[in-house]
Formats: structure tokens, sequence, C-alpha cells
């Protein structure tokens, strides 16, 4: 099966909100699915290549931590009074990088931020994997590993608990909280894709796992509530978390007091450097995978440039932490701290903050150059350099503050081991490991949330031709509905939507709620949103699904045959009517509104048939 | 003189801290030890202790996998005695009096024993020469005990041989000697101290009297004893006492720490400094003197522990401190000092002694302050054992014109003449050219004093612990006891006498030097009981009493009915001087090179001791290695810097040694420790570099070419890192309040000084979190003088053999990780070639709201009721959040797991040796396990022991006195004090009551339990006060404290 | 196509999410019993080289605890006797006894006599016999009715937990200073207030802190 490759530099309108489109080339749903599944079915070379030189970096990996485990931690260069060195900063560096992922899907999908759909997924599975290898850290960094469930507060023989006013404590909860949240998140996000997926699969093997995953995702109006209602409530978990795990990181060193840590101004500063990484981590991530995924069309520039607009905000707030805590540390007299911030700067480690300083404050600034942001190339090696920047950050935190304390007699200089590389390498080998199983195994764009953000998911999309596109065939299909899009486009510009805004509204109180209480909740949200604004651009998030695109037979057919192939005949024409007469929900199980109304009438009995198959 | 201002932002720690305040070029100040790459416990491939490694690790997974039956602990058998011995409670440790000779110093010891094992000395109170404490030596000799290099059975060459073939050897060789009236035979030893040992050497020359004995130990007081007997005659000795003494002038004299009889004089001395009230210059007339607190002057090329200490101090090559000597005879005759009798010719004929202009001044001081008719009678002039023979009598000549040197038992003066009527008749080891057969006993000619050739062309039978290089050299070594597994006895300078009893039957099967002495003496091997006790009870008169006498003897420790009262010898060799002057008086012009006994390996008989290796040497911190210390001045006309090779040329031989720029050296010296550059043992071997191939024999100086070599090597100091002050424009901030000091004057005037160091006011000052409650019935505490610290180092190690801590290697120092639980700060001040200096130790400061308490994650250390830090061991997991959240930064960290290996490399070919040396550890402290943090527990073993006493005797609270820890009981100034400080009488309040008591970085408001008495320096009105620099300073820093911010 | 799972399948998730947590709970309750010395150390008891039974000696001819263990009352450890203590009496009892052939032997030549560790507390674990003998703490409270006691066996778990349960509130097992070796003692019959015994020299005050048992 071919699949769309998009033209470059191509400036689509959304031919509804008149902004750039966020999907490039107006490729239709079905178009966008395929290209997000096509390197599943066969990854590119590229993927091989990068897999096992991260494989073997992951046995780098397994190596240190078997002859740490074998020696102890003295393999690594830490020291007294350098207690902790590189797994700390690698800890924090990851912690950082993870952090990102939480930003884009929560933050972002509750401020609707729709560019948001196309880089959700992968950076919530580099927030999953960049937790892992931070909390491989701190695991692996004590000197008993074998008894690191200490700091849980088990029940024990020893009558003993945890010392909760350890921000060390704090941190392991913190983290795995986070830990679990992203991951819930992640994976309920991926739910409906996993149902695509599970469709689409070729064999038996894919077929049965996607299928235990996508936990009998059909697609039908209640699992889009439900689903709807757990996103939104995950969402909501994970906003304070963004805010509170790298505050309670910070914690670690804030709550010391060593000079150079005990620095009120830490909490935000590490969010917003842990924003600033994570997105430039997401930045590394992502232009090479929509180069060699062919993704450039879903992952446009303008997410490019927004990312690096992020990027540009937060480094600039670190650097003015940087300023700050010089001040503060000028202007509190205290020589202890005037000393610390005076050596980061000018002493045995000053290489390591001038290189910080350059990476994270004066390599953003480039962004201002509009040629720069919206250069894949340059946003690529400007985002290398901000996560070195950020990597010696952490080291600059914790090596300069401890090195050089309060006694001299006890200062010491920390240089790293053969085994701190190694750990540290390996550590990239772990994530990249499993951001390439990741890449291989799940779609990596959000399919359904980027559907949800086409012009074709507008209820005003009214594509001017009368041909339904996704009833011909895909080939055909494809040409037709290009053009249509270049109707709407001009139907766009020519003001008609408006009235099609009251047309929708108008119909969407009539779609009566039969269904359990739990489905209200969404349908009242839904309404006021969809009510109180009629301009097109403003219905971003909450619009519902334009239409039933049984875009692909074969996927209709198998995502039916999960549920009771008796209702296919029946359910496929109520799903491909008349597009402006848009059922609200779509059978296809990765073509989903956001916040869609529950109870959308034509749907109920799709609905309904499903749900007797499905409940007894 | 530099400008001060520039110094006033205090205390520098190396000389590239100090170059710092110059504002240099940036890239000398960037001194970076050496990187850890690897390290050295990997290198022995697969070994038992890496498998305990895994093993640990694995357990839990064991005890998850397992059944019940598999979590019990592996099954262990208790063997009792079959028949208890008497006084023995298992579990209870036994101590046992003995005593301990170094050179010519006797320590009296008490040996702990646990079950059978000796782990621990302490000191004798009832002994003269220690009064309850020690040396560092004494500390660390329990470790050779288990040395796994002990020789384990008699060797010919390369060859072991069996005891009887060894004993039959010596027997035939004896025999063929006393037939030939000891013609060819030359017996080498140590100085005896031992009464039986020279009565055993007396009755060998009565056998043989051709054969000669000869001295080799360099840790003796050679000179000194030369010079007393020039004047005194045959066996004439000078004891010195410091009791009375006000005015103290050391000549190139470490009397403090590592010279004869150090222990009792650093005691005595330090009785004078103990400064408790506050000067009061209305009641004294506005002059603080040495009746108030002793005035202590040092002439001395490098920096000694005595140095530092001193109130004032200059530099001086070796070879001129004679002349600084004679400058103060001429200083005192022209100002009128009284010379008794027949040394007034002497003392006017004494040539004049050139010195620069600051010694000058300084000299000035001191006879005015020698001339004070309050310190008649009451001064001591020191000369030290390294100045030759003629400086010393011109010392002694003084003395006894400052009427400081009484005749008979005259003890109010610094020193009082006395006889060594049994001193062994011997030659120096340098007159031994050749010789049939040799025995050599506990010396190590061939290495101190090359005789390689000597010993190898003769019969040599070496006795020794050691197959070391004249063990080598010689064709028999027969392994001989620790003096802990020996009979003997010791007689001290003063004349007091110890016995010296065996706590352990010798591990190797061994007996004793005096044993083997006994085969010369009276031609058999006869065991040390007998012929210890056989000689003591021919002295006393074998009366009725007398094994009850030499039982009470035994216990006590001290044999007081021996003769103690000295014969005075007749002095009549004061014109002798005139003639020693011009024979020994040899100055150098060029560069010198100066030797000097190391403070941590000696002349090298402890250069395989892992402890005294690792120690920090007192003023550079130098571990693992020896270097040539040299001034800044003559290191950059040398153009070398620390770590550099030079090429150093002397008396005939010429070697490599790196640089290490000491501050207070000497300028065109370069001062070099003995006892390094070893080519056995395992710790010994290679470590540093080897010296007496440039010495000459019995002198402790010498011209020298000097040239830079190329090269570098590592030298490993443990707290030369980074400069207190990075170069700034922008940033200025007063001085830390670590180290206080001050002078009298400073003091009177102002007895609240150590508050204005600090950055902000007591109420100015919040905790984070609540303080813990402290309920406790005692709460403990402790208390430094940092008056009378003098940095010795005795305190480390015997914490060390207290509290289980191994020692780690030169690489695991090199990355910060030594283990010591006590570390003794040292700061200098002022100018970099003639700074003052300061110690301080430093170990857990048992803070009231710790900051290590609050951030554990797992509550491992927490506070107990009675003040101490607690830290349990077993529950720490090891995240080194509490090390780096503590100021002091006093927690040490088992990076690896140093206790199954207390010198890297043993467990993998000694499996004996690695028993052996487990047999030395502490029963009542756990030893610990790789990954956990460690610390200063205030022996909190003892503390435990003393209240279960108490408790189980019915009182609630221990006595005060009752509890003392391992470094308040070894330090030999008595500077620690520890107790129970909620007790308004303790010896701690009291010491906390004075106005000197400050606590180290106060600002963080930590409520540290140790706290420290600032150092007071008593400078002479007249010279210029490098304290009167601090004390304005200070009141600098007063004012702005107020203006401090948050103090962290 | 056909259907993969079958349509009970749909419960496991559901399932799932409610047992994990119990079985999460359920598993750590199950390691804090069952890893516990309370259930691994109780009833350890090892076979003696000898057979002594505690039974005969202790309970039937009620000989005192410390005619043997006697240094119980001034040392750490309340020591097993010497062989010599055991020949006080087997010089003249028993004096042919096959199974005192051991003991003999040891008494002949010195060796020691192998016994069993029953009793075992970790190294880092300092515990002292006479502290707690001068609080009137008695034998049978940490090691149960050893006079009935053919084999001895751990009769209590003697884990931390255990002890800082006694440390915490000592006064249920406190009893008059005579009566510290008495067996037949029943702390839980007998009225005793240690605050109104005149012999108490001192009140007990246990340490709870670490260090009071860590070193």
């Amino acid at each position: 099966m071919s699949h769309y490759i998009p033209p470059t530099h191509e400036h689509d309108i959304d031919p509804v909100d008149g902004r750039m489109a966020l999907v490039q080339g107006q490729p239709t749903f079905h178009e966008i699915t395929e290209a997000v599944a096509k390197p599943i079915d066969s990854p590119p070379k590229a993927w091989w290549i990068f897999f096992l030189v991260s494989v073997s970096m992951l046995g780098l990996f397994g190596l240190s931590v078997a002859y740490l485990l074998w020696e102890g931690v003295g393999i690594w260069g830490n020291n007294i009074p350098v207690g902790w060195g590189w797994p700390i900063v690698n800890f924090v560096f990851w912690v950082g990088i993870g952090h990102a992922g939480t930003l884009i899907s929560a933050v972002l999908f509750l401020f609707r931020q729709k560019w948001r759909t196309s880089i959700n997924r992968a950076s919530e599975a580099m927030t999953i994997f960049a937790v892992i290898c931070a909390l491989m850290f701190p695991t692996i960094h004590v000197g008993r590993v074998w008894v690191i469930y200490w700091p849980l507060p088990l029940p024990n023989q020893m009558q003993m608990w945890p010392n909760f006013r350890s921000p060390l404590l704090w941190d392991v909860f913190a983290v795995s909280t986070y830990f679990t949240v992203s991951l819930l998140f992640w994976y309920v996000g991926l739910i409906p894709d996993i149902a695509t997926m599970r469709d689409r699969a070729k064999t038996a093997i894919r077929r049965f796992a996607y299928g235990v995953f996508a936990l009998g995702w059909r697609g039908s109006a209640r699992h889009w509530v439900n689903y709807e209602a757990a996103y939104l409530l995950l969402a909501a978990m994970a906003t304070p978390l963004v805010l509170s795990v790298h505050s309670i990181v910070s914690f670690d060193f804030a709550v010391s007091q060593l000079p150079g840590w005990h620095t009120t101004i830490f909490p935000p500063y590490f969010v917003a450097g842990a924003i600033f990484s994570g997105f430039g981590m997401v930045l590394t991530l992502m232009i090479p995978l929509r180069k060699w995924f062919h993704l450039e069309h879903i992952i446009g520039i303008k997410h490019l440039e927004n990312m690096a607009k992020v990027i540009l905000l937060t480094g600039t707030l670190v650097g003015y932490a940087y300023g700050m805590e010089f001040f503060i540390a000028w202007y509190s007299g205290n020589p202890y701290e005037t000393f610390v911030f005076a050596n980061r700067a000018l002493g045995d480690y000053a290489w390591a903050y001038w290189i910080m300083v350059s990476c994270n404050v004066i390599t953003p600034q480039f962004i201002w150059f509009k040629k720069i942001r919206r250069s894949p190339a340059a946003l690529f090696i400007l985002s290398i350099f901000v996560n070195i920047g950020m990597w010696f950050e952490r080291f600059v935190i914790v090596a300069t503050s401890l090195h050089h304390d309060f006694l001299p007699s006890s200062w010491a200089y920390f240089s790293p081991t053969m085994w701190d590389w190694a750990t540290m390498l390996g550590s990239f080998g772990l994530f990249f490991t499993l951001f390439c199983l990741f890449v291989r195994f799940l779609p990596i764009i959000a399919v359904a949330e980027v559907k949800a953000v086409m012009p074709q998911a507008n209820p005003h999309y009214h594509p001017p031709g009368h041909e339904d596109p996704d009833l011909t065939s895909s080939a055909s299909g494809t040409v037709q509905s290009r053009d249509d899009h270049a109707a709407v486009k001009t139907a766009v510009t020519s003001g008609e939507e408006s009235s099609k805004v009251v047309v929708s509204k108008a119909s969407e109180p009539d779609d009566e709620d039969e269904d359990e209480d739990d489905e209200d909740e969404p349908d009242t949200k839904d309404e006021p949103i969809v009510a109180d604004e009629p301009e097109p651009e403003a219905k971003a998030a909450p619009e519902p699904e334009p239409e039933a695109k049984a875009e692909d037979a074969k996927q209709e057919a198998a995502a039916d045959d999960d549920d009771d192939a008796a209702d296919e005949p029946e359910d496929k024409p109520l799903f491909s009517k008349d597009p402006a007469d848009k059922p609200l929900f779509s059978k296809d199980p990765a073509d989903k509104p956001l916040f869609s109304p529950p109870s959308a009438k034509k749907d109920d009995k799709a609905d309904d048939g499903d749900d007797e198959g499905k409940e007894d | 003189m530099r400008n001060t201002k520039d110094y006033r932002h205090g205390y520098w720690r190396s000389l590239e801290h100090r170059a710092m305040s110059h504002d240099e070029e940036a890239d000398t100040w960037r001194e970076h030890p050496p990187k850890p790459e690897g390290t050295d416990v990997s290198a022995g491939g697969l070994s038992r202790r890496r498998f305990f490694g895994v093993s640990a690790s694995g357990a839990a997974l064991a005890g998850a996998a397992a059944t019940t039956g598999c979590i019990r602990k592996p099954k262990e058998n208790i063997l009792p005695f079959s028949e208890r011995p008497e006084d023995m409670i298992p579990g209870k440790p036994l101590y046992y009096a003995s005593a301990f000779t170094l050179g010519a110093s006797v320590t009296g010891v008490l040996v702990e024993s646990q079950d059978g094992r000796p782990t621990k000395i302490e000191g004798n109170p009832k002994h003269s020469g220690s009064q309850g404490a020690t040396c560092v030596y004494a500390q660390a000799s329990i470790l050779d005990m288990y040395d796994p290099d002990r020789t384990r059975s008699p060797m010919q060459g390369e060859e072991a041989i069996g005891w009887d073939v060894a004993e039959a050897t010596v027997a035939d060789l004896v025999k063929a000697k006393a037939a030939a009236q000891g013609r060819g035979l030359a017996v080498v030893t140590g100085y005896v101290t031992s009464p039986t040992m020279r009565a055993q050497l007396a009755a060998m020359k009565a056998r043989m009297p051709e054969a000669k004995i000869y001295i080799d130990d360099s840790m003796a007081p050679n000179n000194a004893i030369a010079a007393a007997e020039a004047i005194g005659g045959k066996g004439a000795r000078v004891v010195r006492s410091l009791l009375n003494a006000h005015v103290v002038a050391a000549f190139d004299s470490d009397f403090l720490v590592s010279e004869t009889d150090s222990v009792r004089l650093a005691r005595e001395w330090a009785k004078t400094r103990r400064v408790t009230r506050t000067p009061d210059l209305t009641k004294s007339g506005g002059k603080v003197g040495g009746e108030y607190m002793s005035r202590l002057y040092v002439v001395e090329p490098h920096l000694t522990p005595t140095g530092m200490m001193a109130d004032h101090r200059r530099r001086a090559k070796g070879s001129a401190v004679g002349d600084a000597l004679l400058a103060l005879a001429k200083a005192l005759d022209a100002a009128g000092l009284a010379w008794p009798g027949e040394t007034a010719a002497v003392a006017k004929a004494l040539p004049a002694g050139s010195v620069d202009d600051t010694t000058a001044q300084m000299i000035a001081a001191l006879a005015k302050d020698l001339m004070d008719p309050a310190n008649k009678g009451r001064s001591a002039i020191i000369v030290g054992e390294r100045q030759p023979a003629w400086v010393h009598t011109v010392g002694l000549l003084l003395d006894a014109a400052l009427g400081n040197l009484a005749a008979g038992a005259n003890v109010t003066g610094s020193a009082r003449w006395m006889v060594d009527a049994h001193a062994v008749d011997a030659e120096p080891i340098s007159n031994l050219t050749a010789a049939d057969t040799i025995f050599v006993f506990e010396a190590n000619p061939a290495y101190d004093a090359a005789k390689a050739d000597v010993i190898a062309a003769a019969n040599t039978v070496h006795f020794g612990l050691y197959r070391d290089e004249t063990a080598q050299a010689a064709k028999y070594h027969i392994p001989v006891s620790h003096w802990v597994e020996a009979w003997g006895d010791t007689r001290a300078l003063d004349g007091t006498i110890a016995l010296q009893q065996p706590l352990i039957a010798p591990v190797f099967n061994t007996s004793s030097s005096l044993e083997w002495m006994s085969v010369l003496g009276g031609g058999r091997l006869v065991d040390g009981y007998s012929l210890v006790k056989f000689h003591h009870q021919a002295q006393e008169g074998a009366g009725a009493g007398a094994d009850k006498a030499w039982r009470r003897w035994l216990h006590d420790g001290v044999a007081t009915s021996q003769p103690r009262e000295p014969l005075p010898p007749q002095l009549s060799g004061w014109g002798e001087i005139p003639k020693l002057i011009s024979a020994g008086r040899q100055p150098v012009d060029g560069m010198e090179v100066n030797f000097h006994l190391c403070p941590k390996v000696g002349d090298g008989r402890y250069a395989n001791n892992a402890w005294m290796q690792e120690l920090p040497h007192p003023m550079t911190k130098l571990t693992w290695d020896n270097a040539a210390y040299v001034s800044a001045a003559t290191a950059q006309k040398l153009g070398v810097a620390t770590g550099d090779l030079i090429n150093v040329g002397a008396n005939g031989g010429s070697m490599q040694i790196p640089v290490f720029i000491a501050p207070g050296q000497a300028e065109d010296t370069i001062s070099v420790a003995l006892g390094y550059g070893r080519k056995w043992g395992q710790s010994a071997n290679e470590v540093g570099f080897d010296t007496y191939a440039i010495r000459p024999y019995g002198s402790w100086f010498a011209a020298a070419d000097i040239s830079k070599a190329g090269g570098e090597h590592e030298l490993v100091s443990t707290q030369d890192y980074g400069r207190m002050k990075p170069p700034s424009l922008i940033f200025d901030y007063p001085e830390r309040p670590i180290v206080i000091e001050n002078d009298v004057t400073g003091w009177a005037k102002d007895p609240t000084f150590v508050e204005k160091v600090n950055l902000m006011t007591r109420d100015r000052l919040h905790h984070l979190w609540e303080p813990p409650k402290l309920a406790g019935k005692q709460q403990w505490a402790m208390s430094v003088d940092l008056n009378t610290c003098t940095g010795c180092n005795a305190c480390v190690v015997a914490c060390q053999a207290e509290n289980n801590i191994p020692t780690v290697g030169k690489k695991q120092v090199s990355n910060g990780r030594e283990m010591h639980w006590i570390r003794i700060d040292r700061y200098f001040r002022g100018d970099e070639n003639e700074p003052t200096a300061v110690v301080q130790p430093m170990m857990c400061q048992h803070c009231e709201s710790a900051p290590c308490e609050t951030v554990c994650p797992v509550a491992a250390t927490t506070h107990s009721p009675e003040g101490l830090n607690d830290m349990a061991y077993n529950r720490c997991i090891g995240t080194r959040y509490c090390s780096n959240n503590c100021p002091y930064k006093v927690r040490r960290y088992n990076f690896f797991h140093y206790n199954l290996n207390l010198r890297p490399g043993w467990l993998n070919d000694d499996e004996d040796g690695a028993r052996l040396a487990q047999l030395q550890k502490n029963p009542d402290v756990t030893v610990r396990f790789r990954g956990v943090m460690e610390k200063c527990t205030y022996c909190v073993q003892r503390i435990n022991q003393a209240k279960i006493e108490a408790h189980v005797a019915g009182r609630d609270k221990v006595a005060d006195g009752a509890i003392i820890t391992a470094c308040q009981q070894v330090c030999p100034t008595g500077a620690i004090v520890f107790g129970d400080k909620e007790d308004p009488d303790s010896a701690v309040s009291r010491a906390k009551a004075n106005s000197r008591d400050y606590q180290v970085l106060r600002d963080l408001n930590n409520g540290p339990r140790t706290t420290y008495l600032a150092r007071i320096r008593n400078p002479h009105p007249e010279l210029e006060s490098t304290a009167a620099r601090e004390d304005e300073a200070g009141a600098g820093h007063g004012e702005g404290a107020a203006e401090a911010g948050h103090g962290a | 196509m056909p259907q993969i799972f079958p349509r009970w399948t749909n419960n496991i998730p559901i399932a799932a999410g409610l047992l994990a947590p119990i079985i999460g709970i359920g598993l750590i309750f199950a390691v804090w019993y069952w890893f516990s010395p309370k259930y691994t150390d109780v009833g350890y008891r090892p076979k003696q080289p000898v057979p002594y039974s505690h039974k005969l000696h202790a309970g039937d001819m009620g000989i005192d605890c410390r005619y043997c263990h006697n240094t119980v009352e001034q040392a750490a450890h309340a020591a097993i006797p010497p062989t010599a203590t055991c020949m006080n009496c087997h010089k003249q009892v028993k004096t042919t006894s096959a199974r005192l052939q051991m003991v003999r032997d040891s008494y002949d030549t010195g060796e020691p006599i192998p016994w069993v560790r029953v009793h075992q507390l970790p190294d880092y674990a300092f515990f002292n016999h006479s502290a707690h003998v001068a609080a009137g703490v008695g034998c049978a409270s940490c090691h149960g009715r050893v006079d009935k006691m053919v084999v001895v066996e751990m009769d209590q778990p003697l884990s931390m937990g255990w002890c800082l349960d006694c440390h915490r509130n000592p006064e249920p097992n406190l009893r008059p200073l005579d009566q510290v070796t008495n067996m037949n003692w029943d702390v839980t019959k007998e009225e005793y207030d240690p605050k109104r015994d005149p012999e108490r020299k001192r009140q007990v005050n246990p340490p709870t802190h670490c260090s009071g048992c860590h070193r």
C-alpha cells in the first residue's frame, strides 16, 4: 500500500479556522494513519542502525551496573566532600528531560494548544523512558543497593520507618508518583491508537499483543466518553506534578544547608530548567524522527517553532535564575555563598560553568531569529547544545557546591572515572533502546488526536465535493479529498462557516442522553464551550468528531470484527453520510473527538449494538 | 614585611592558596589532585573480597527466595574454655601494664586485651614517661604485632629453616666466638633501655671481652648524650622537665612531638599553656608574661608541630641553628648574665653566631625574657637532637648559667643532671667496618647506616620482626617477638623502671631479642620471664616480699622501688666546649639538605605500618610519601613546583625526590624525612624515597647540590586543595569563622573576642527543623583546647585502633576517601615564608540540630537523648546525603569494602595474614561494611560501657572522668576533654566556661557539642605580633557580621 | 475476523485493578510476618554436641542459672560455662556415662566443646546481660522456660522490634531483683510495681535510641 508523502515546505491553511494548518499537505485521515503506522510495519534502515547502537550502549550500562554491584560505588569518582557525583547529576538530568512530556501532554492539553497533538505521544514516551533512566541512578548510587527498599514506608520487624523529613524521601514519592501518572496518562492516550494497530495487525502475535493493551477498545461512544473523562482527569492530575516533581527534586539541594544548594530560587528554576531541557530533548528526538519516518507534514515546522519558543522562554528564565543567584550571593553578604558563586564562575570548575552558561543562556537566544527557529537542522544542533548545557547545569550544581564548602581543609576535586562515563553513556543506551522499541511498536504520533485537530474534524469543515471521500477507494479518494480541501479553503475565506456553527450547536441538544450518569459530565462540560465560542479558531479541542470516515474498509472491518461483525452492514451507512450531517462519533478507533458530546443520537444505534454485544 | 592588609583575609592552607591573594596568574592555583581513574582495589582479579561484595548484594535475593531455613543465620559454635583462666570474663577486656620504648624514650602503657587478643594501647598514668598518654608510635605499634609481613620462621638466605636449626646455629656461632674471646664478633642493637638486656650485654662482654657492641638507632638522642657525656663524663644525661618553665626556647627541637620523652615534655609544657582564666591587665600591670602562660621561641629549618605551637618562630638552616644559639649566648652575656664558675671563661670565648635581622630581633627579645628575674631558673634552652653535640653543649652552658640545670634532686629548674650507670658501652654503628660474625638485634644498619656490604660479608644473624634490608643481606634471619608478646623491662632517662609483660603467646612461636641475647650472655636460650624476674629480684634482693613486689610491679607497670634518685655527675667538661665547636661547626654556604625523623614512620621502623603510612603528616598533610620540603622562594629559584622531581647530591650520593613547597621552610634548604623508599613490605614497598642514600651517618644536615630533574611524582596531601579566595574583583567577603586565635593582650582587652568573628548574632539564628528533644540525664560534650593541641596525630591513630578504622591506600586517599574519624585541620596565616600556623582537630561535632540527621531518608543517623549523633551502620543505605549536608565534612564513607582489605592486595594471596589483621579489631565496635557512612561516635562503646557499669551499680549517672574517649586518653597535652556538660562541675563544663570557648561555624546554628578553646599566643611585647593582626581583623569582622545575611 | 479474546477477558483489567493492590499489600504483610525472626527464629533448636538437658539440671534439680552462666551479672555475655564447671559435679556423678564422654575428653585435653549457639544476635547489635539482670529482667523473659526445655530452643524472636517493645514499656517484664533467675516467677500473675520496690536503687530507663544497641 502506498502512503502519502507530503510535499515539503507547503504552507497549508486550515480551511476552517484560517490559521496555518497543523498538518501540512491536506492528508486524509487515512493517510495520517498510514503515515504513522508505516514505520511500524517496516522500519527504516536508520532505525536498525540506531537501535543496534542503542542496544550496545545499553549493554555498557548493564556491564557498568554489574561491576558497580560487584565492587561498590568506589568505582566512580565520588569522594568526600563530593558525595554525589555523576549519578545524581544524571538523575537530575534525566528527571529534567522527563519533564517535557507531561508538560506537553497535560498542561498544553488543558490550555488547548492544538499543536501538542503531533508531539505529545513521543514526548510522553520520552518522559517515561527518561524517568526510568532517572530512577536507575538514585537506586544504583546508594552504597547498599540490596536494601534500597528501606526508604519505602513498609512495616518491618525493626519497627523502623523512613525519615519523613528527608528530601530524598520526598523525592522517592514525587518521582514515583510522577512516573506512575505519566505512565497511566501515556497508556490511556495510547488505547485508541493501539486499537488501530490491533486492527491493522497482520500477524496473530501482534494482534494478540496489541489486543491485550487495547483493552477491547472499539471506539464506541461509551468508550470515548470514558476515555475522555479519564484523559481529562489524568491531565488534571498530571499538571500539578509538572510543578511538583522538579520542585521536589530541587529540594534535595535546596533543603540542605550547603552554600550553592540552599537557595529559595531552586524550585522554579529547576522547573524552568526541566522544561527547557525536556523540550530540548524532544527536539533532539523529533527532528531526525520526522525526517526518517516521513512525518514532516504532521510534525511541521510550526511545531518545531513552537517548541523553540518554549525553549527560548525557559532558557531565558534559567539565565535569569543564574544571574539572580549571583545577585543574591552578593547581596546576602554570606561569605560561603559568595565564595561558592565566585568559585563557580572563576574557580576550578569555571570551565563547566561557562559551558553551562553558553549552552543554556546564549544558545537559545538564536531562536529570536525566525530563520533559525524554522530550520530543523539549526534547531537540532541547538537542541544538542541545550542538552549538553542542562547536563552541565546539574554538574555545576552538584560538583562545584560540594567540592568547596565550609571548611577549606576538606576540599577536594572531583573527577569522573571511566565507570562514570560508562554509566552515563549506558543510561543513554537505556533511553534510546526504549525509545527505539517504542518507535518500532507503537504509533509515535497520537493519531486519534492529530485527526481531531485536522480541518476535517471541524464541524464546520465542508468539503466542496459531493462525494464522501471516505467512501471512495483509497487511491482515488486521496485525490478527491485533496480537491475537496481546496474547495473548503475557498469556503472558509468567504466566511460561510459561521452559520454552520449554529447548526452544529443546535443539533447537539437534540442528542439526548439516555445512557448512564457518568456520561453527563462530559456532556455538560462540552456544551458551554461550543456555545461560547462561535469563532472557529476557538474551537480547538472540544470539537466533536466531524464525520464517520470509514476511511479504510479493512480497518473498519477489523474494528467491527472485534466487536460484533454482524453490526457492520447496518453501521456503515450511518457513519458515512454526508459530512455536513456528520455523526458525532466515529467508528474508527483512531478518529476521535476531543471533548465529544457523549450521547450523539446517531451513534447510539451503533453503540447499542456494540454494547449489547459486549455487555450482557 | 608584606602589606598585612593582604593577609587580613586570613587563613590559607597551602601556598597555592596563599599565592592567590596576590591575584597572580590563574594557572598556578589550579592544583588538581590526580584523577582517580580506576581504583587500586580493582587490580587484583577475583578475590574473596570481591566475592563478599557480590554475596552481600545477593543476600537480599537469597532471603527473598529462601524458605525459613535459609533465612536463619549460619550455624555458629561457641567454644568455651575447658578451664577458664583466672580473672577472665569472656567479653570483658583486661588491661595489662607494660612499656613501650622508642630510642631512649620509654612510655608506660596499659595494653587492652580482648579475650586474649591485645587490641589497643593506652597510656599508663603511673609512669612518668606517659602520665596516661602515649605518642603516636606507641599507638600504632599494636598493628605491627598483627603485621602479616612478619617473618614466620627462621630463614637461612631465602630458605626457611627450623627453630631447632636456628637455635643450634646461633649457639654454635656464640660458642665459637666465646672460645675466641669474642674476637671478630659484633653485636648491633638499637638504643638499649632494658636493664636486663644491658646485663646480658655486660655478661657477654665479660665472657667475650673483645666482642664489640654497636648502637644503630637514629631515634635515640645520640648528640644530646654525646654532649652530656662530654661535660659530665660517661653515663651523664640531662633530663628535662617543663613543669615550671616560663620561657622555652627550642633550637631545632621538635620536643613536643617527635623527640625523646616528647609525651612527658608535651604534657608538662601543656600545663603551662592551658590558660583557664581570662587575663586581667589591670591586675598584672598591663603585662601578661610567662608566669601566666609560658612563652615558646623556636628556631628551626622546617615547620614542625613545635614550630607551629611557637609564639615566635624563626627559620634557619639546620647548620645555622647553632649560630642562633651562639648569638643568644652573646646577647645574654651582653645583658650581664652571671656565668657560674669555670664556665665564664668558656662563655666569654664563644664565637659569635651570625643571624639575620628578624632572628636577631627575636634573640634580643628572648634574651630579655631569659634575663627577667621572674624567669630565673624557669626557662629551658632545648637543643634538638638533630643538632651536633657542640650546640647541645652551648645549650647546656646557657641552661646552667640561667639556673635551669640543677644537679641532683632539684626539680625547680627545667633540667637536671643524672648518671645512667649501666649504659651500654658501645660504639656508633659507623665504626663497624669489618667483623666475621655479626648479630643484629632489631636494627637495620644495611638500610640506615649503609652497612649492607659489611653485613653480607660476615656470618650475620639478624633478629627482627621483618625480613628487612639487613635481614636480606644477612645469612640468617630469625624472627623475634613483638614487645607485646615478650617479657622485658625498660629504664627511662629519668630512671623509672617499667616492666614489659606479654599479653599473648608469640603468634609465630618466636623468642624475643632479649631471650636471644641470653645466648650471648649465658650461652643458652633462657625464657624472658626468668631473665627479667631474676635480674630485678637480684637487684632488689630476693627477700620474703620479693614475689609480692614483683606482682605489684607487674600490676602497676612501674617498679617504684628501683632507685630513681639521680646520681650527679662530675661536670668537668665545660672546657671542652671550644674544642667541640671548632671541630663540629660546619656552616653550609650554598644549598643545604637536612634530614629529620618522619613524624609518621620514624627512622623507617614504622614504614610497614599502614596506619602510619596513611596518617597525614602533621604539617604538610602528606600521606604515603616523603618529599623534599622547600620554601616558595627557593622553589622559584630552582624552578620547581610541588610534585616536580629534583636531583639532590650530597655525601657522595645522589637521589631524586619530589618537591613539596612547604610554608615556613628556611631558604636554601630542603628538608627530607628518613624512613621511606623501602624495597620490602606490603605497605612500605616503593613508598617514598630513600634519603639515607645521601645522608652522612649520624649527621642531620649536609651541603647539597640541588637541581631540577624533570619529571613528576604524585604527592598526596589530604588538605591542600583549592584556594580559600578565588580571584575576583567583584566579590569580597569576611573571613570564615573557622579557627579563632588571639594573643593574650587581645584576649585581655576583649574577653568576648570569640563572639566577634561570627557572621551573625545569636538571636538572629533560627532552625529549619525543630531540634530534637534532649531528655537524657547526662549530655555528652567535648572541648578541644587549641592552645595545647600540637597536631601530633596520636588521637588519629588511637581512634583508628579503637574504632576499627581501615586504611585505604594512597590512591584512595588521593581521591579524598581516607577513613580517619579525626581530621587535624591545619591552617596557615600571614606571610608565606614566615607564616603562623594553627591546627584544629575536626571530628563529628555532634550537632544538636544536626544537618545530617534531617536528610537521611532511612533515619540511619539520629539523635540520642544524651546529645549523641548516633549512626546505625546497619540502617545506612549509603546515599551520602548526610555527608553532603555536613558542614564539617567529618563523615567518612566506605566506598569499597575496606575492612576486608586493610591494605590493598592483602587477601589476594594471604588468607592467614588477613585473619591475623582481623585480630586487632575491637569487638565492641561494629566493623563497617562497604556502602555505609561512618564517623566519630564520641566512642559510644565506652560511654555505654560506663553507663552500664553505673546502672549495674545502681547509679543513674556516670561519674565525671569515668568515660575517657580514645582520643582524649592518648592526647599527650590533654587538649581533649570529654564529659557531661549538664554537670557544672565536670571537666568539660569547666572547659566550656572558658571565655575562649567557641563553636566552629556557629552561624549555621547546628549547635555542635564539640567546641574549641581559641588559640592564644603569648608574643613578646616588643616583637611584632601576628595575633594582634588577627585581633584587628576580627574586630572588623564583628562589624561586618551585623550586616551579614542569612547564615544558611 | 474472529474474536481474539473471549468475552470473559473483559473482566481481567477490572479484576487486575482491584486485585493488584490487595496482592501487593498482602505480599508486604506476608514478608513482614514470614520473613521476620518471629517466624524464622523462634523454635530454633539445634542439636548440641553433648545432650545436656536444662530441664534436668535447671528444672528438676533446680540449679540456679548463675551457677553455670556465672558472668551474667558482670559482663555482656552470659558465658557458656567452661568444661571445668561441668566436671565440678561430674567428677562424682555419672562418671562413666557415655553421653558425658565428650565432656571428660574436653576436661582432659583442654579442647573446648563445640556448643552450638542458639541465641544469635547480629554483630552490629550489642546486648549486655549484666544491664538487664541488674534491671530485673528475668531470664525467662527472653529465654523462655529453659527449665522445661530438654534441648534449648529460641523462645522469643530477639528481633529489633521485639526488643523495642520492651524497651518502650519495660515494666511488665520487670520483677524483683532477687527473682531474676526464678523460672517460676510469672510476670503475668505476680503483682509487682518496680517503682515501689525499695530494693531498686534506680528506676530503669532503657534506651530506645540507636546507640543504645548499635555502636
